[in-house]
């Protein structure tokens, strides 16, 4: 005993194994007076008791071991209290005053990367312990970027999660994908989990009378991220199962800051103030007037039609002339649209701290963010109160809460002629002037004037967000803990606007002012309680946990509308000659049971093992139960004594697992159930109007739960001490019984059914790197790389699905292709002697525009998605000053350019059509002429689903660059704060691509959640520059 | 404790009833319900890929006389590029068959209610409007696609019998037309109350184009006769009068809307200025041919014009709200029709155009004196192109007489539209007209 004692004490830093190994069982020491004095000594973060750890009397020889249960007993005269000092390789020593008998010690992990504690489902792992595959992002890293929404902050942060901003909207929903995605119509989002609440992050924005075009603000929003300590982002059926249903697509554990026992109030600022550009270089070009009508004009000749564009004297067919092309004038309406200089602002109070038993944290915080495009706007007011408090030894009880005040001022940017910014703005030709003589806004085309949109509508958001929970943990034994949390997610939103009398929307005479508000209610409920027993006997490792979850959530909407106003002083619904009301109430509940066992020897060999039921409300009697096990297995590799020599290899780890998720995202919460609807009245024979009710949904009764069998392979390598860490996975996801909206045969008298159908592969790896590249006491340099591949494949699909986009079909789900590909003819080239567009067939044939579009087989099918995705961030500090340079980028993905096909129609829709943009000047005009875009006439511009406008959307984004001074410790002594930084930081300060739009990032979702690259009527994502203080008191 | 007790009536706890909408099960089970369900398949002829927009643009815009204003949008159907994959065919195809599944659904199960507010005369009545919205329904898809599948059950499975129909042939669609219309002549009230609900004259009227359509030109003269001498309706003085009006005589049968179920037409004719979005607009031919004293006369009030800085804009104004009804069947058809078929009967030239020149009198323009039979049936063709510049009958006229090859100088298989490809790819029994 003495000897192994003596072996800890020298070398036990060192040899952790060895010690281990030498270890005998702990014991009883001799007598000096007859009082036996125990405990138990844990890990602080896991509570695994802790086998062969020293506790010592202080200020005595006096030791004893922990026996396999982590349990000590000394027998010893003297009393409490008394001094403890407890220590064990690879933890920090711990030195307690103690004031009773049978303690719990709890030892916290020594700093080490791979002792960081990362959350798990239902638990915290260390990350050596890893099975599962998850990444962290410590949210600090990225602060500094705008955008609103904390998840829009972590692109490029983690391997395997491609996340792209839907659009330079602060505040708007993004596109997130967790390894690929695996549904066509079930909702793709990962499951967002907020201190223990699982919330709601899908839009509320109703789609109500009036369009809503581009504009889906994200609940996420709401959440402050400077409240959040980290993100967790679990990815592999091992991390994900336990979730069941939920986390098909992944979960994303949000915790937020808490405060820390026994330390004194600490007080936080940190305040940002900037602003934001539309990125040079990277603005729509449009052809000038005297271009618009030169073009003009060489259509008419090439169709044989008169000049639109000829002297204003001469009239033909009874219609005068528009004046010469050199007497047009150019009028650019972009100017009003865009908010050069657009303010960004920030600020955020915290306060944190803790007695022997409580700890708290409130924190406080304000942003607002314009957007680059007038009128946009995004803020929000949080309050944040997380509190623990500690019920004597056994029983704590703990509560978390986010308040949130998010309002907006939003506009319609994206698709329709309705009130969207862009189309009345870019979309007009050149040519035409914005106001009459008078000083009147004129409107063109079929869109608004856009001084209209950005001066006389207004449309406000209001999201009022609560997140909050109650859990009390019981320790019913040292290693029996007892878990129930309550929790809510309630969002209010409101959205009122009023659409003036001169906007299309509101247009006098018919419609006079339309008015519209909109309430509605997210209101999701979540009780879980778990079961958690943790074991060791020798150097196995047992830990069980079981639980239940019930969860219901409920989507209410009230919507009234208002039209034909006295005037537009007037713009309350009430004040509105003709009024209208709308009223929805949806609700889903989800019934669960879970179980996980896992088990390690010496830290060694891992296994876990998972099985969740979920059952949903969704589904019909006798399918709504869903079962969904998973299992895992881990290698510590480098613990293995023939790695012993291997000095430079610190770390290696092989992983692999297996699971069953499910999804019920995205359906509707009856879609099992034939439905008929009311709301479709009819007048009777004296003309007053009647109720009407009409068939509405086709029944599935065996509807069923969606499932992805996933494969996960992976290794974490540590070299040179851990200054150089390495992850690789590979995973292979299989997703079967698909739900579906499916097409519906026109003759039954629907057009979509919901089934289950079909089957996705998503197969890729990720690679992830960080390294310490350089480290002296002055300077330190460190680079983290991630890379990630994902194919995707629809293995089996009954029929295509081609309805996404009403009226173009752009787009196609087909067997054998990757999901939400898009479905174009292919343009080959352009005839350099005739300047015909000639389209290449699926069946290697050409043909013209005409004999090319008769047949919808003649089309091809075009995959998009990037074939290497992901981030790098480089940091340096040299003494007090830091900076971090960080890049995103993606490579091989396409990017549908839908503003350019709007805006290169050759001239087809005549003078006062749309604008031609300076693109179509590099259009054939002469036997020879090498171009892409062909010759003006009808025939080479009647297809709109042209491959030419499917653009290489690869890009090298440098997102943001920070660069930060730290005052040295004497200024902070002698400013009397902890600490204080001062920092500048800038995004996108340059983008690297070959896309010819604005942005390849954006996307926005026309007609269906899980489109992909579709560019269309929205802003580029800002260039901003800001400066950031932070003081620490 | 709570969690056992919710865990006794777990499957209550998973058992939610949906409030936006009910059961399909409890739906036509008394007369209030066959009511409602009756209107519901009215407001069903009045969605928007039917006469609340799409089928009425298909059978004006492809007459040749409108100009194409948006990117897409009816480029390809104003200079009759019919096109297979082009989402008009396949909005009108779905939206009509929608309202065929709404009457089946009348048609199959107000007959077995037992209830005694439902007398026999109030469900004869129920059920003979549903089969004239049925015959309606058919009527314009085979004037439209030719014949088509022919569907007479509701449809309770997304896969069933109904999703695999072959198509039948023209003949057998046009017949299934006219029983229906039979059986609903046999079950309507005879009196006219409003335009809005069928009777016995309305199915009287569709008849009379059914007739036309068939070249069946005695019974056409027949029936067009009998609504003519009606008295149920007359041609509104002066042409304006009836516009966006809802009890005029001038209709025969008109679709109703309302703030909550509004039409989408208004908005694809109006300027931006006037709420439009102005989606497409008459061709300079129209615009003068309407603007002509002597042959648009007060018919020019079909289309209106937009004058800023400098530039003039055209735009159809039939619709300018999204309430106003849309006009199905009006009495200046019911003349036409008449005079179409006693020219083409070649019996009684002077009542063909005597016919005429009712239509043509009411339009202030000078009666026309030509009664020779090409003569008059060239006259009638032009009388309707104007009569119904923004009413769905130029394509169809110049479809069902082959004159489209002429005038518009198409093929002939362009005669009938393209199945949508669509419809096709789900259902292998559909096969495609010839030449597409």
């Amino acid at each position: 005993m003495k000897f192994s004692l003596k072996i800890s004490l020298v070398f036990g830093w060192l040899f952790y194994p060895l010690w281990v190994f030498s270890q005998a069982k702990g014991g009883r020491t001799a007598p000096n007076i007859q009082s036996i004095l125990h405990g138990v000594v844990i890990d602080s973060a896991t509570k695994y008791p802790i086998a062969g750890a020293t506790v010592r009397i202080g200020g005595t020889t006096h030791a004893v071991a922990t026996n396999s249960a982590g349990r000590f007993e000394f027998v010893t005269g003297q009393r409490v209290p008394l001094l403890l000092e407890v220590s064990y390789v690879g933890y920090r020593p711990l030195r307690v005053e103690i004031d009773r008998n049978d303690v719990v010690l709890a030892l916290a992990e020594s700093q080490s990367r791979l002792n960081d504690v990362v959350v798990v489902g239902y638990g915290t792992q260390k990350r050596k312990d890893l099975i599962g595959s998850l990444s962290t992002i410590k949210t600090a890293e990225v602060r500094s970027i705008p955008g609103g929404s904390f998840d829009q902050q972590l692109q490029g942060m983690a391997a395997g999660v491609q996340i792209n901003a839907g659009s330079g909207i602060p505040g708007q929903d993004l596109f997130i994908r967790v390894r690929g995605t695996t549904s066509i119509y079930a909702s793709n989002d990962p499951l967002y989990i907020i201190d223990g609440v699982f919330i709601n992050s899908g839009t509320l924005e109703q789609s109500t009378s009036i369009t809503a075009s581009g504009r889906a603000t994200s609940p996420i929003a709401d959440i402050n991220p400077a409240d959040i300590e980290s993100v967790e982002i679990l990815k592999d059926a091992t991390a994900v199962a336990i979730y069941g249903s939920r986390g098909a697509n992944g979960v994303v554990i949000v915790t937020t800051k808490k405060g820390d026992y026994g330390q004194k109030p600490t007080i936080d600022l940190n305040v940002n103030a900037g602003a934001s550009w539309v990125p040079k270089g990277r603005e729509w070009k449009t052809t000038t007037g005297p271009q618009h009508a030169m073009l003009i004009n060489e259509y008419d000749g090439n169709m044989g039609k008169p000049f639109d564009f000829r002297s204003v004297d001469s009239i033909v067919n009874g219609a005068a002339g528009l004046g010469t092309p050199d007497e047009q004038k150019t009028y650019d309406r972009m100017k009003y649209l865009d908010h050069q200089g657009a303010p960004l602002y920030t600020i955020n109070l915290a306060v944190h701290g803790g007695s022997k038993d409580t700890r708290y944290y409130i924190g406080g915080g304000y942003t607002r963010e314009d957007a680059i495009w007038n009128p946009i706007a995004f803020s929000r007011g949080s309050l944040k109160f997380n509190l623990d408090q500690r019920l004597g030894d056994k029983v704590s009880i703990s509560t978390y809460n986010t308040l949130s005040i998010t309002p907006r001022d939003q506009a319609n940017a994206g698709n329709g002629a309705n009130g969207t910014l862009l189309e009345s703005s870019l979309n007009i030709p050149t040519w035409l002037p914005i106001f009459s003589a008078a000083g009147v806004p004129l409107k063109w085309v079929n869109f608004d004037n856009i001084t209209y949109l950005t001066d006389h509508v207004n449309i406000k958001s209001v999201s009022l967000h609560y997140i909050g929970n109650v859990a009390v943990n019981v320790d019913l034994s040292p290693n029996v803990k007892l878990r129930s949390s309550w929790g809510v997610d309630y969002d209010d939103f409101d959205l009122k606007q009023y659409w003036g009398s001169n906007t299309n929307i509101g247009a006098a005479p018919n419609i006079n002012g339309y008015a519209q508000e909109s309430n509605t209610k997210s209101a999701t409920f979540v009780n879980e309680q778990t079961l958690q027993y943790n074991t060791a006997f020798g150097k196995h490792r047992v830990g069980i946990l079981v639980g239940n979850t019930l969860q219901q959530a409920t989507l209410s909407d009230l919507t009234a509308s208002g039209y034909n106003f006295p005037n537009n002083s007037y713009t309350l619904i009430s004040q509105a000659a003709s009024q209208t009301a709308l009223q929805s109430w949806t609700q889903n509940r989800l019934l669960s049971f879970f179980s996980r066992v896992n088990y390690n020897y010496a830290s060694k060999y891992y296994l876990e093992a998972t099985i969740r039921g979920d059952g949903s409300s969704k589904f019909s009697a006798g399918h709504r139960w869903g079962y969904f096990p998973s299992i895992g297995a881990s290698w510590n590799v480098r613990s293995e004594s023939f790695l012993e020599d291997a000095t430079a290899l610190s770390d290696l780890r092989l992983r692999v697992s297996y699971g069953i998720t499910g999804n019920q995202g995205g359906i509707g919460d009856f879609a099992a159930q034939g439905l008929w609807n009311s709301g479709v009245g009819y007048v009777n024979s004296s003309g007053a109007q009647q109720p009407g009710t009409g068939p509405y949904q086709l029944p599935n009764p065996n509807l069923t739960w969606e499932q992805t069998a996933q494969t996960n392979a992976g290794t974490n390598i540590g070299l040179f001490r851990n200054a150089v860490n390495i992850e690789l996975n590979y995973y292979n996801k299989y997703t079967t019984h698909l739900l579906v909206q499916a097409q519906a045969a026109a003759t039954t008298g629907f057009s979509t059914f919901y089934t289950n159908d079909g089957a996705i592969r998503n197969r890729g790896f990720e690679f992830a790197i960080s390294s310490v590249n350089y480290s002296t006491k002055d300077f330190k340099w460190t680079t983290e790389f991630n890379a990630s591949r994902n194919f995707n494949k629809i293995v089996r699909l009954s029929s295509p699905i081609t309805n996404f986009d009403a009226s173009r079909n752009l787009l196609i789900d087909k067997q054998g292709y990757a999901l939400y590909s898009y479905w174009l003819y292919k343009q080959d080239y352009v005839d350099p002697k005739t300047g015909a567009a000639v389209f290449r067939h699926a069946d290697g044939t050409t043909g013209t525009a005409y004999t090319t579009s008769t047949n919808a087989a003649n089309r091809r099918i075009f995959d998009i998605a990037p074939k290497l995705f992901g981030g790098l961030t480089n940091g340096f500090t040299y003494k007090d000053f830091d900076l971090n340079v960080f890049f995103t980028y993606e490579y091989g993905n396409k990017e549908w350019n839908h503003n350019r096909m709007l805006g290169e129609t050759g001239g087809t829709l005549g003078p006062s059509g749309r604008v031609l943009l300076a693109s179509q000047l590099k259009r054939w005009t002469h036997q020879g002429q090498v171009t892409e875009v062909p010759k003006l006439n009808a025939e080479n511009y009647s297809i709109q689903q042209t491959s030419r406008f499917l653009e290489n959307g690869s890009f090298l984004r440098l997102r943001s660059v920070s660069l930060g001074y730290s005052l040295p410790r004497g200024a902070t002594a002698a400013l009397r704060v902890q600490s204080a930084r001062i920092a500048f930081m800038a995004t996108n300060l340059f983008l690297v691509t070959k896309y010819s739009g604005a942005d390849p990032e954006t996307t926005i979702q026309q007609g269906a959640p899980n489109i992909q690259g579709y560019d269309y009527g929205i802003p580029p994502m800002p260039r901003s520059y800001q400066v950031n203080l932070r003081v620490v008191l | 404790m709570i969690s056992v007790f919710i865990l006794s009536s777990c499957k209550k706890y998973l058992e939610i009833q949906p409030k936006n909408y009910v059961s399909d099960a409890s739906t036509i089970v008394d007369e209030a319900s066959a009511q409602t369900a009756l209107n519901g398949a009215y407001r069903a002829l009045g969605n928007n890929g039917y006469y609340g927009e799409t089928f009425v643009e298909l059978g004006f815009l492809s007459g040749g006389d409108w100009v194409n204003l948006t990117t897409g949008g009816s480029a390809n159907l104003v200079i009759q590029n019919f096109r297979p994959d082009d989402s008009y065919f396949e909005n009108v195809w779905t939206a009509i068959y929608a309202a065929i599944n709404g009457a089946n659904n009348i048609l199959a199960k107000v007959p077995g209610i037992q209830d005694p507010n439902l007398t026999a005369q109030l469900k004869g009545q129920i059920l003979g409007q549903a089969y004239f919205i049925r015959a309606l329904s058919y009527f314009d898809l085979a004037r439209s696609w030719g014949g088509v599948p022919i569907v007479l059950g509701p449809t309770t499975s997304a896969t069933g019998a109904n999703a695999k129909v072959s198509r039948s042939t023209l003949d057998a669609t046009w017949a299934q037309v006219e029983s229906d219309l039979d059986s609903a002549y046999g079950l309507l009230p005879t009196t006219v109350q409003s335009r809005y609900v069928a009777v016995q004259n309305t199915a009287v009227a569709l008849r009379a184009r059914l007739h036309l359509y068939k070249q069946e030109w005695a019974d056409a003269e027949a029936d067009a006769t009998t609504i003519i001498n009606s008295g149920n309706y007359a041609l509104a003085t002066p042409f304006s009068s009836w516009l966006y009006q809802s009890t005029n005589p001038e209709a025969i049968f008109e679709i109703a809307f309302s703030p909550q179920n509004t039409s989408g037409i208004s908005t694809q004719m109006q300027v931006p200025s006037r709420g439009g979005n102005y989606r497409y607009g008459p061709g300079q031919t129209l615009v003068n041919l309407l603007n002509d004293s002597t042959i648009g006369g007060a018919r020019s009030v079909l289309v209106a014009k937009q004058v800023q800085a400098g530039s003039t804009t055209w735009y159809g104004n039939l619709y300018t709200k999204n309430t106003d009804p849309v006009y199905v069947l009006r009495i200046a058809e019911q003349y036409l029709i008449r005079a179409e078929a006693r020219a083409e009967l070649g019996t009684n030239l002077t009542g063909a155009l005597a016919d005429l020149n009712v239509v043509r009198a009411r339009a202030g323009v000078a009666l026309a004196t030509d009664s020779s039979v090409p003569g008059l049936l060239l006259a009638i063709e032009n009388e309707r192109r104007v009569e119904f510049a923004l009413e769905p009958f130029r394509w169809f006229d110049l479809a069902r007489t082959g004159r489209a090859e002429t005038v518009l100088n198409v093929p002939a298989h362009e005669l009938f539209f393209p199945i949508p490809t669509t419809e096709i790819t789900l259902n292998p029994n559909l096969t495609q007209n010839p030449g597409y």
